[in-house]
């Protein structure tokens, strides 16, 4: 359960007495910074926003800061994600795209919370999660599912929990304009999620707060002939999982001990696929056949 | 080395078994390595216990090769483990 400062266009209005976290995007000031020290540093990769310079309070309070200025305040365990600066013609959902991205990964992370750089979808009432790096087609494809009927329950960054489950994280779906495109034929009704993520928002149905059984995990991946599944090794899929995880290069011994177990969890208990997505264009029918092909797991 | 040496694993280190492959996380650095079937059946041998003579005895009537033979790779992935600080020799 989030709460809100501000009304986000793709959030319902929460009215919660003890919500899980709180999101302030109004910019306040943090002047007097005691003795925080350098705690991850991240090079920008030519995507998601480039370069993130986190600090951190003898406290343990977090303090978030992206190339473009923005920067964020995470207080100790999580609870609470507050905006202290962003450039001045940043909307609502600007700033929203950099709250509910990142900085709540971190702040879930801080709460304890392993989580996965994957979409998930809901198929015969199994999550299946497909995995891949920004750009790999983790959001399309979950669309294109949407599109079919099918719910979805996160679209880029997944938790899992210790008994291989998942709910839905939140009830909007980032997209490449693309795709937009390709599913909805009109981009111009989808707000930017962020100028320099080159992403669209849409409204995705809430789907509750039932948990569902991970059932498989597809590596998404180009290669081979579109559509096709090629079971892989608990091996390989144990060192594309810890690729894949979400905050595992934060220096917390205690959460990567935590995903090294969710991940090695995982590669033993459920079945890994490469997976090669379908086109947007070309797509249809991508549930029914995922069904098909996954029908052993799914039962 | 010793063959009557033991080694003791690093209490940063964390093992599972994942298909069969060995993988190891080192707490301390934030590092993964993994180790082949042989690899993880010497690791295994030797957190039991073994040294690196009874490690490589075990290992030669497992995989029928002779003892030479399996001694110089016991002691090839121990020299591998110690250099990235994931055993020591025992009262080292």
């Amino acid at each position: 359960m989030l709460a809100s400062s501000r009304e986000l266009p793709f959030l319902p209005a929460i009215d919660h007495q003890a919500p899980d976290l709180t999101l302030d995007l109004e910019r306040t000031p943090v002047p007097h910074r005691n003795a925080v020290t350098r705690w991850y540093e991240r090079a920008s990769d030519g995507e998601d926003g480039g370069s993130l310079v986190i600090d951190r309070s003898a406290a343990g309070d977090l303090f978030l800061r992206f190339t473009d200025g923005t920067e964020f305040q995470i207080s100790a365990g999580g609870r609470n994600i507050g905006l202290i600066a962003a450039p001045e013609q940043y909307t609502t959902g600007d700033l929203a795209a950099y709250a509910l991205g990142p900085v709540l990964a971190v702040a879930l992370h801080l709460q304890g919370a392993a989580l996965l750089h994957a979409s998930a979808v809901v198929l015969r009432n199994r999550a299946v999660l497909f995995a891949g790096d920004s750009g790999s087609g983790k959001s399309t494809i979950a669309a294109l599912l949407q599109r079919e009927g099918y719910t979805v329950l996160s679209d880029d960054v997944t938790e899992v929990s210790e008994t291989l489950t998942v709910a839905a994280a939140m009830p909007a779906i980032r997209l490449w304009p693309d795709a937009v495109r390709a599913l909805f034929g009109d981009d111009a009704a989808f707000p930017d999620r962020a100028p320099s993520w080159d992403k669209k928002v849409v409204t995705v149905p809430s789907p509750g707060e039932e948990r569902y059984a991970v059932a498989a995990v597809l590596l998404l991946d180009r290669h081979g002939d579109v559509g096709a599944l090629t079971r892989v090794t608990p091996a390989v899929a144990w060192r594309e999982l810890i690729a894949h995880a979400y905050t595992g290069r934060l220096p917390d011994p205690p959460m990567i001990a935590r995903i090294f177990d969710l991940t090695t969890h995982i590669a033993t208990q459920v079945p890994v696929y490469r997976f090669h997505p379908p086109s947007m264009a070309a797509a249809h029918d991508s549930g029914a056949l995922l069904e098909s092909a996954l029908a052993e797991h799914l039962r | 080395m010793p063959p009557e040496t033991k080694l003791v694993a690093s209490n940063e280190v964390l093992t599972r078994m994942v298909g069969d492959e060995l993988v190891l996380l080192d707490l301390a650095r934030g590092v993964y390595y993994g180790l082949n079937p042989t690899g993880a059946r010497i690791w295994e041998l030797l957190v039991e216990g073994a040294s690196i003579r009874d490690a490589a005895t075990r290992l030669a009537e497992e995989h029928e090769v002779a003892l030479e033979e399996a001694e110089r790779e016991v002691r090839r992935i121990v020299e591998e483990l110690r250099e990235r600080e994931l055993v020591t020799p025992a009262g080292a």
